[in-house]
């Protein structure tokens, strides 16, 4: 038996399974990469010329780079600074702020437009307020500082939680060892815990960065004039200009993850984690009202304020019942139907994004397949594709195919859903996949266990809860995503973001409140059950 | 277990003298002071009534069983953490205690942690003089001092990652040298490294120490380091001290059974004692006329209590026996149960025919004597040793 010693053992018997998968992810793979493709054959199909469109494009670009870099430097300060705050310090009622502190993920960036937008708004909750001190109208915020100021306060989270995570598993030895060596907490922050937390950081502003290009409801609704507002404005009467600037925010997107990676693996002298109890509390002293005044008006803006604001116009709408049109108009007849809406296109594209990553996610980490990591990175560009770029690639695409039937189907929905958020499954799948044992597969397959069998009697349950985790996330996503959904949904399917959007177009602001409150109370249910509940279990809240 | 225990042995004996002498003994000109001292995490005692004191460039070693609270010792030395009850004292000055409490960065105290604690994202340089001002102008020159010291010349420019086990300890005492301690703490500082490296670093440390005159506490469980670094030895068991005592005092008499057992390879045996001579089922052995147990006390070998003389006659006692004491014969004794070859000695299991009983016998030389099975007699060839009363005795 010399030979069948000689084989590697996972070849015999897999060779079907191994082919199998790495035929669909090939499949996946071009898939996720025919939007950017197709752009590019676009653009020369139109003969996109740099005079023509590109020259005008500066002023946008310019725009989003500004906007996306302040937004990412606040993000990232003010998440650092709440981080360590909660982690490290006395502050007085930490546990509950920890808890609250990434809940306005839960926002998405265009219904805290519309917060700003409703509060300052006249006969909004602002006004309200200031008027017994004598101020009859308040300045309406918008462009830059709007788009900048609602951008941070709900991206900021996205920072918050991996620092939170590192600084849980920072081993507390390094902090302690700085303050013998006679350093104060401010220098022991600077010179130790910063440096140990820039992997955290940078991965976290990363995330506020894409996020900031790609966004188009915060900036559109409060006019400032990005790539994507120009994108979109463009797409029906200047196909080329639309084009050639999807290009250019797709090329910046994926130009600043390359260099993000590059940058972060140089720095590469980090302290491993350790599991051991987080460093002792710093004292405030004096400092300790002061900073929770701060805590708790950061997290009162970024949370309170909005659902303030919008409960205010709920309410002055249910008092001023019948009226049709205006900032009042309010109608709970049709807010069952576009949630349910949400949810069931939401866990249908959770589902099939989970399923459709689990084998190319099998064949990276379980077969370490060099196919399938060039696969696995392709896929995660689909991430840093702007959800606009992907529904005008999709919709331009679809339009000029013999697929036009399939415009605005609820299939071609669910697929663009997928290419953008699938690269979230595909990280969390890879780490599901990994958490099988491999000896344990193996006893299995020596207990004589038929594959299909052992897939769901031993792999998947062992598998299931970081499937779910993804499957979450995508959902989480999928709900609050705004361009792809206003693209490319079927007319008729509304959901709560079209719907909310559309309120706010017309400027119904109890009726864009009521839909922006169920939207956020339902993401605030899974962003607590996937994101902050996890982060309890790194760290003490 | 202390020296008042009416069933205590105490008396005159010369090695517990020599702990009498001046330059050894603790309480003249200590350092370190701990007074008292409680902790408690919530509702967790870790710390009872612990009192302490190291001499000025001694060092003292922490030894017990994990869980002991040692660590929780040591922490609370650095002002890492808060003790509920008790005093500590740098020679004349109040660290913690009676509402004053001395912030960590001004106690000139440094620490050496069990993972080491460098900053990964510093050079070995940059490590080294992270407890300096920065600025000053002869802070290059002390770091290169430091350096050379630890013999690490030529590594400034290094990462932590890049460095051997034995060079990143010698980093890590570097860094917490320089800003010059006047105590210097060491958390089971060597517990990463395997085997002969870590008896190699620690001679190294232990030299330098020696060398410099600094006054030093080392945490450990494990008893062969705390003989090699330790001047004194604090045994600790479930959150109290149980004995502090030199090392070569410690391990002829300790001051229970558990602390024998803890430090070394020790048989019990039974017997009965006339005057200072116990009988036992191998013959007479002589007892040491005193137990130099030293507790809570603070201070090393404290016999002043000594007209408890010696034993009740006819008590019946668990004699210690350790293992190299004893000497193997041809004899019908005895039988070899079981030879552990160790290259310069050998650890014989015999099993004793009249009792059953079985003893550890540790016989030198780089050939076993006797085979497995094979039948001998036993003899005690050590000096006077110690017993404790027999349990219900």
């Amino acid at each position: 038996m010399p030979q069948a010693i000689k084989s590697r053992p996972r070849v015999v018997g897999s060779r079907m399974v191994y082919g199998g998968l790495s035929v669909w992810s090939v499949a996946l793979a071009v898939v996720f990469v025919t939007p950017f493709g197709y752009l590019i054959w676009r653009s020369f199909d139109l003969s996109v010329t740099w005079s023509d469109n590109f020259s005008q494009a500066w002023g946008p670009l310019r725009n989003t780079i500004f906007l996306a870099l302040s937004v990412s430097v606040a993000a990232a300060v003010v998440a650092t600074w709440l981080a360590w705050m909660l982690a490290r310090t006395d502050l007085p009622g930490r546990r509950v702020w920890s808890v609250l502190a990434p809940l306005p993920l839960a926002f998405p960036s265009f219904v805290g437009a519309i917060a700003l937008l409703a509060g300052f708004a006249k006969g909004g909750l602002i006004e309200e307020l200031l008027s017994p001190f004598g101020i009859a109208s308040v300045p309406r915020i918008d462009g830059f500082w709007g788009a900048w100021a609602v951008l941070t306060l709900f991206t900021y989270p996205y920072v918050y939680l991996p620092v939170r995570a590192r600084l849980a598993t920072l081993p507390h030895s390094l902090e302690e060892s700085a303050r013998l060596l006679g350093r104060r907490p401010f220098s022991v922050f600077f010179s130790v815990v910063l440096p140990q937390s820039v992997t955290a950081i940078s991965a976290g502003s990363l995330l506020v960065f894409l996020y900031t290009v790609s966004d188009f409801g915060a900036v559109a609704l409060l006019r400032y004039n990005t790539l994507t507002r120009s994108i979109f404005s463009n797409r029906l009467i200047d196909q080329a200009t639309s084009i050639a600037h999807g290009l250019l925010l797709a090329v910046l997107a994926l130009v600043v993850v390359v260099a993000e990676r590059r940058l972060s693996s140089l720095g590469s002298s980090t302290a491993p984690p350790s599991r051991l109890r987080p460093a002792r509390t710093v004292l405030l002293g004096r400092w300790r009202w002061p900073a929770m005044a701060a805590v708790v008006g950061w997290i009162g803006v970024a949370l309170i304020g909005p659902l303030a604001v919008m409960g205010f116009w709920v309410v002055r709408g249910i008092a001023n019942r019948g009226r049709i049109t205006g900032p009042l108009a309010l109608s709970f007849d049709n807010i069952l139907e576009p949630a349910r809406n949400t949810l069931s296109i939401g866990l249908i594209t959770a589902l099939v994004a989970v399923a459709a990553m689990l084998p190319l996610a099998r064949l990276t980490a379980r077969y370490r397949s060099k196919l399938g990591a060039i696969c696995s990175n392709l896929v995660v560009t689909g991430f840093a594709l702007p959800g606009l770029v992907i529904a005008l690639a999709f919709s331009f695409w679809v339009l000029h195919s013999p697929l036009v039937s399939f415009y605005q189907s609820l299939p071609l929905l669910v697929l663009a859903y997928s290419l953008h958020f699938g690269a979230q499954a595909a990280r969390v799948s890879e780490t599901a996949v990994e958490t099988v044992p491999r000896p344990l597969e193996e006893v299995s397959h020596t207990l004589g266990a038929k594959r299909v069998r052992r897939f769901f009697r031993v792999d998947l349950p062992l598998m299931s809860p970081g499937l779910l985790a993804g499957a979450g996330l995508v959902l989480l996503s999928t709900m609050k995503e705004l361009p792809i959904t206003l693209l490319l949904h079927p007319i008729g399917f509304d959901t709560l973001s079209i719907r909310i959007w559309t309120a706010a177009e017309e400027l119904a602001f109890a009726q864009a409140g009521l839909e922006s409150l169920v939207l956020v109370a339902l993401s605030a249910v899974l962003t607590w059950f996937l994101l902050v509940r996890r982060v309890r279990f790194w760290g003490d809240v | 277990m202390t020296s008042h225990d009416p069933t205590a042995m105490t008396s005159h004996d010369p090695t517990a003298m020599t702990s009498h002498d001046p330059t050894v003994m603790t309480s003249h000109d200590p350092m370190l002071s701990v007074v008292g001292v409680s902790k408690s995490f919530g509702s967790v005692p870790v710390l009872e009534d612990i009192t302490f004191s190291v001499p000025r460039a001694a060092t003292l070693v922490l030894l017990g069983p994990s869980g002991c609270g040692k660590t929780t010792l040591l922490r609370l030395i650095a002002g890492l953490e808060r003790p509920d009850k008790g005093e500590i004292w740098r020679g004349e000055e109040l660290l913690t205690g009676g509402g004053t409490y001395i912030d960590v960065r001004h106690r000139r105290i440094g620490m050496v942690f069990q993972d080491l604690a460098l900053f990964p994202h510093m050079s070995v340089f940059k490590n080294v003089a992270y407890g300096l001002r920065p600025g000053h102008r002869r802070n290059r020159e002390i770091v290169e001092e430091a350096i050379a010291l630890v013999n690490l010349e030529g590594l400034e420019h290094r990462r932590p990652h890049q460095l051997s086990g034995g060079q990143q300890q010698r980093v890590a005492l570097a860094r917490a040298l320089v800003p010059r301690p006047e105590v210097i703490l060491f958390d089971e500082p060597f517990a990463s490294l395997d085997t002969s490296l870590r008896i190699e670093v620690r001679s190294e440390v232990h030299e330098l120490l020696h060398t410099l005159g600094t006054t030093a506490v080392f945490v450990t469980h494990d008893q062969e380091e705390a003989f090699v670094i330790g001047e004194e030895v604090v045994v600790m068991k479930d959150r109290q001290i149980v004995q502090h005592d030199r090392p070569s005092v410690l391990y002829r008499q300790p001051a229970s059974p558990w602390v024998g057992l803890f430090v070394g390879h020790a048989n019990m045996l039974p017997a009965t004692v006339q005057g200072t001579t116990a009988s036992t089922c191998i013959g007479d052995i002589e007892l040491l006329e005193s137990s130099t147990v030293s507790t809570t006390n603070g201070t090393l070998g404290n016999v002043e209590d000594s007209s408890d003389s010696s034993y009740n006659s006819n008590s019946s006692v668990n004699v210690l026996v350790r293992p190299e004491h004893l000497q193997l014969f041809d004899g019908k004794e005895a039988k070899v149960e079981l030879v552990e070859y160790h290259g310069h000695d050998t650890m014989y299991a015999v099993k004793l025919t009249d009792n059953q009983k079985m003893l550890k016998v540790l016989v030198p030389g780089s050939s076993p004597q006797f085979d497995h099975g094979a039948e001998v007699a036993l003899a005690y060839v050590g000096p006077p040793t110690t017993a404790f009363p027999a349990e219900g005795g």
